[in-house]
């Protein structure tokens, strides 16, 4: 099966992935091997849009912290954008994703989260 | 004919004979004439021995001096009485006697001299007897009697002094005028007598000449009625012999064979066959070489005595024990064109027995022959040739059924047994065909009767003489022909190779008994050639056609979905009917597939043509739009990029198709039709809708500069959308409208349960009775009803769980969860299920079982067959914690057979926070 793709934007000092439909264990895996395979090593940081995204489950939340601890690994920080009161949102409450990355309602809102010396264009 | 040898030289005409020409022949007057003549001259004789008497006594001489005076007349009138004495001496009497009459008139009239007229009217009597022997005698008495009666008494005979003074000078004077009257009558008579003898002569050749003319209608009468070359020679034969008067005749022809080879043959007359036996034919010698050449007629009296005869080794002469033959007439006989066809000969044992006219008969004959003959073999060749083409005739009409027959099936063995049965009754009393079969030797098809000597079973083909073997192993023709086949047994059989494109595919035999019909020659080697040919090719298509088509299945098979997919919710049918026997696949083609979104793609095609390659077309579209569809194009896009992607290959051929994508959750169908057939809903009250409003796209791979239209509709549930090929509705006869409404109303009937069965029903009922003749595919989606309590058994995947999600938000709604609830219902789930995925594995066929009730409380059920591992930190134990996030109970028990999680959770408020057990 192939995943919804992420649309992969480079904004600035950071990769914006934009992902469609729904995420779960049967495409976290590419999704997450498409965007680590589309990051440049000058990029700043990744923010991840979820706020199209229908469905996310553990399975997400898991890709997720792969992605973050990947990342870091690479010394790039990672943001998570999601509509506010949103199902999404509440899970990455839930899942603690919040607590280990800034999730923000909007793409410049992660931003400016992940670094003051970044700027957007 | 160009001249007569040897017929005798004639003598050289010479002045003095010439002379004696014009002496009367005396002998020439027939007998009964001559009696007549001298009857009435003997009548006037005895007048004047009566007369002579009475003249005596009225000049007043004595009775006894008129009785002597006159007694010389009497007695020579009786001397030529006597029938004793020749023709000749009574004419010369005769003559006498008359002659004697004139003198004793002269003497008993004193001298008168108008009595001397009586003399010369005397002689102008006796010339009636046509001889010179009465003239002489006139003209010895003339001079005798004067001369003797002027020596004995001048006076009484002689009126001058100088007469009396030389009496004999002056007989002699006398006698030299009789000699005139008697030359003057006797050139005068010779010449009549000439004048007769050639109008007798002509007369007589006229005669000899209707003679001749009319045996010669006769002979040619007779020829002409007859058309047979061998009775007209009979014919020609036995007239001639018979009008030669010869003791043999015999008619040497040429004839020229089927072969083309030319033979001699004879026939004979008053000779018996037998009495020619072993003699050989007449060859070119001396003898006969001027008939055979045409060179003359060779007529001889005596052929032994001519210089020709005898000089040719071995016999120098006629063989031993042939009939002798001293007469010999040769003729040569021609056709119209001037060839020497023949001659006729005719023997007589006697020497020089033909003649002229004999030459001329048989030459008549000759020519009456040559007209005949020409004739018959005219009539020969014209029935011959008439047999040719009415031959000719038939072979083609079978050649034209041949095919007719071998371009009807594509099945080796039919083919080639309705080929056999055409040939076998009107060409051939047999047809046997041999195919030669992987590996196994000759397999053998047989129509007609097989004569018992070639047998109904194929040689083997070690058989290296076999006609069969040879004509495979040297690819050419054989022509079998023995010389004496017994009745029944095979007579001439033709073998011929059937020569495919790249083998020596077997060998056609074509065969005819002895002595009955039809028959068959060397002359029909290029026909069986021809039907081999034909056979051949057929052969050849039908097996490359087997071979094309059992490609082309295998491929239409491996493209055709085994199993359409399970899908939760959905219940999914297809019919797929390839067209009759005899007929290329098809490139229908049908597809479902569940897309990551949760839709549900259904897509139905159909490639136009048919064949390896629309088959394998519909491989590439099939992959195409799966391709694109995966992608998350939407229809319109998928039809787009399919047109581009067809007409960019370089393939010929198009494809109308319609593809649609289903939303599971809310029935919602987004679909797009290129050139074909309008889609079908039929609603779950069994009404049904042809989609037939939207706009329809041209076929893909027509036109590079086509668009698509994306259309809509909604199935609610229980409805079905049935996706179907032209060959369903359409028929020639038919207005596609008409199949429409067909398809329109099978698919409306109620009482039908499954789908499964709606499929079945449509398609009997669509089709209603006919033969499919092209390919029917035939697809059925239906969104299933969801009740109160819905289940699923469903494959141990990760893509289950989209469409698994799709129908539980459908049912969820149904049952009027808030979205917040359907989320936090969907995750809880997703999670039990993925861990029964994930952990499910290792017992096949991995399966688990999602069981949705609605009973005030929602309960949710998640069955495998697995084994649930302990929770432990990271992904099982995170998504046992959500679960316990979402719903105000969850269970979890673990079994021997599996796992077992059960979640409830109350609509209208916000989730107890769970415990987990």
């Amino acid at each position: 099966m192939s995943a919804p793709r992420a649309e992969l934007r480079r904004r600035g000092a950071f990769v914006t992935a934009r992902l469609h439909g729904d995420l779960d264990i049967a495409n976290v895996e590419e999704v997450r091997l498409d965007i680590l395979g589309a990051m440049p090593g000058d990029a700043h940081g990744l923010i991840v849009d979820l706020s199209s995204v229908r469905y996310v489950d553990s399975a997400g939340v898991h890709m997720l912290f792969e992605l973050v601890r990947r990342l870091d690994a690479r010394r790039q920080k990672t943001a998570v954008v999601v509509a506010d009161g949103s199902p999404v949102a509440t899970l990455l409450k839930i899942t603690n994703v919040s607590e280990a990355v800034p999730v923000c309602t909007t793409v410049e809102a992660c931003a400016e989260a992940l670094g003051d010396d970044s700027k957007l264009y | 004919m160009d001249h007569t040898l040897a017929t005798g030289a004639a003598p050289v005409p010479t002045r003095l004979s010439r002379l004696r020409d014009l002496l009367p022949e005396g002998r020439l007057l027939p007998d009964d004439i001559w009696h007549r003549r001298h009857t009435g001259v003997l009548v006037l004789l005895w007048a004047h021995g009566i007369a002579i008497p009475l003249y005596a006594l009225v000049q007043g001489f004595s009775a006894v001096h008129a009785a002597v005076e006159g007694a010389i007349v009497p007695t020579t009138a009786a001397a030529a009485m006597l029938p004793a004495l020749s023709r000749r001496t009574r004419t010369v009497v005769t003559s006498i006697g008359l002659l004697s009459s004139s003198a004793v008139l002269v003497h008993l009239s004193g001298g008168l001299i108008e009595m001397h007229f009586h003399f010369f009217v005397m002689v102008a009597v006796v010339a009636l007897y046509q001889d010179w022997t009465p003239f002489l005698t006139a003209i010895g008495y003339v001079f005798v009697h004067h001369g003797l009666m002027g020596a004995i008494d001048a006076d009484s005979v002689y009126n001058h002094a100088p007469a009396r003074n030389n009496p004999w000078l002056w007989a002699a004077v006398h006698a030299f005028f009789v000699s005139g009257i008697s030359a003057a009558c006797l050139v005068t008579w010779r010449l009549n007598e000439r004048m007769l003898a050639d109008r007798r002569r002509a007369e007589e050749r006229l005669r000899e000449e209707s003679r001749i003319t009319a045996s010669l209608h006769d002979v040619g009468k007779a020829l002409s009625a007859d058309l047979d070359i061998e009775r007209v020679v009979q014919a020609v034969t036995d007239a001639a012999t018979e009008l030669t008067d010869a003791e043999f005749g015999a008619f040497f022809y040429n004839r020229v064979g089927d072969d083309g080879e030319d033979y001699l043959l004879y026939t004979l007359s008053g000779a018996s066959k037998e009495a020619f036996d072993g003699f050989g034919m007449p060859r070119n010698t001396p003898i006969f070489g001027p008939t055979f050449s045409g060179e003359a007629v060779v007529r001889l009296d005596d052929v032994t005595q001519d210089p020709r005869y005898g000089r040719m080794a071995p016999h120098h002469g006629m063989p031993p024990g042939h009939l002798p033959v001293r007469s010999y007439l040769a003729v040569p006989v021609r056709s119209r064109t001037g060839a020497v066809v023949g001659g006729l000969f005719f023997g007589h044992q006697e020497p020089g027995r033909f003649t002229e006219v004999d030459e001329r008969i048989v030459d008549g004959i000759a020519a009456q022959a040559t007209i005949a003959l020409d004739n018959a073999r005219l009539y020969e060749s014209e029935r011959d040739a008439r047999a040719a083409a009415e031959a000719a005739g038939a072979r083609l009409a079978v050649l034209a059924d041949a095919s007719r027959i071998l371009t009807s099936s594509l099945e080796a063995e039919a083919i080639l047994r309705d080929l056999g049965a055409l040939v076998a009754p009107a060409v051939a009393a047999y047809c046997a065909i041999d195919v030669l079969e992987d590996g196994q030797g000759l397999r053998r098809l047989v129509s007609g009767s097989v004569a018992p000597d070639v047998g109904a079973g194929p040689p083997s083909l070690d058989d290296a003489r076999h006609p069969v073997v040879r004509a495979l192993t040297t690819g050419t023709s054989q022509v079998v022909d023995p010389a004496a086949g017994a009745d029944g047994q095979s007579a001439l059989s033709i073998v011929v190779p059937m020569i495919g494109r790249h083998a020596v595919l077997g060998a056609l035999t074509l065969g005819v008994h002895a002595g009955s019909r039809p028959s068959l020659s060397r002359a029909d080697v290029p026909f069986a050639e021809e039907l081999a040919r034909r056979a051949a090719s057929a052969i050849d298509n039908a097996r490359l056609y087997a071979h094309q088509r059992t490609v082309a299945e295998t491929l239409q098979h491996s493209l055709l979905p085994e199993r359409l997919p399970d899908i939760p919710g959905i219940e999914a049918a297809a019919r797929y009917m390839a067209g009759g026997p005899g007929v290329e696949v098809g490139g229908d083609w049908y597809d479902v597939l569940q897309l990551p979104s949760g839709e549900l793609m259904v897509a139905i095609g159909d490639v136009v043509g048919r064949g390896e390659r629309a088959a394998s077309l519909m491989g590439q579209l099939r992959n195409a739009v799966r391709a694109y569809a995966m992608e998350g194009k939407r229809p319109r896009d998928i039809a787009d990029c399919v047109n581009v992607l067809i007409l960019g290959s370089g393939q010929e051929h198009m494809a109308t198709l319609v593809i649609g994508l289903l939303d599971p959750e809310t029935g919602d169908v987004v679909y797009v039709s290129a050139g074909h057939p309008p889609p079908l809903v039929v609603r779950a009250d069994g009404s049904a809708v042809l989609l037939d409003g939207a706009a329809n796209g041209l076929p893909v791979g027509a036109f590079a500069g086509a668009r698509y239209a994306d259309a809509r509709t909604r199935l609610g549930p229980g409805d079905t959308l049935v996706l179907y090929t032209d060959g369903l509705v359409e028929e020639r006869s038919e207005p596609l409208e008409q199949g429409l409404a067909r398809l329109r109303t099978a698919a409306g009937m109620v009482g039908v349960r499954t789908l499964d069965e709606l499929c079945g029903h449509i398609v009997a009922s669509a089709l209603h009775g006919r033969d499919v003749q092209d390919d029917v595919a035939v697809l059925a989606v239906r969104l299933l009803p969801l009740g109160d309590h819905v289940a699923f058994r469903l494959p141990a995947e990760p893509s289950v769980l989209a469409p698994l999600r799709a129908v539980l938000r459908r049912w969820l709604s149904a049952v009027e969860a808030t979205e917040e609830e359907r989320y936090e219902l969907l995750v809880a789930c997703g999670e039990a299920c993925s861990n029964a995925i994930r952990h499910g594995a290792g017992a096949a066929p991995a399966e688990f079982e999602v069981d949705a009730v609605l009973d005030g409380d929602i309960t949710i059920t998640v069955r495998d067959n697995g084994r649930w591992r302990p929770a432990r930190p990271g992904v099982g134990g995170r998504g046992l914690s959500i679960i316990a996030h979402y719903v105000d109970d969850v269970d979890v028990r673990r079994g021997v057979g599996g796992t077992e999680v059960r979640m409830r959770r109350r609509l209208g408020h916000a989730p107890v926070r769970a415990s987990t057990a």
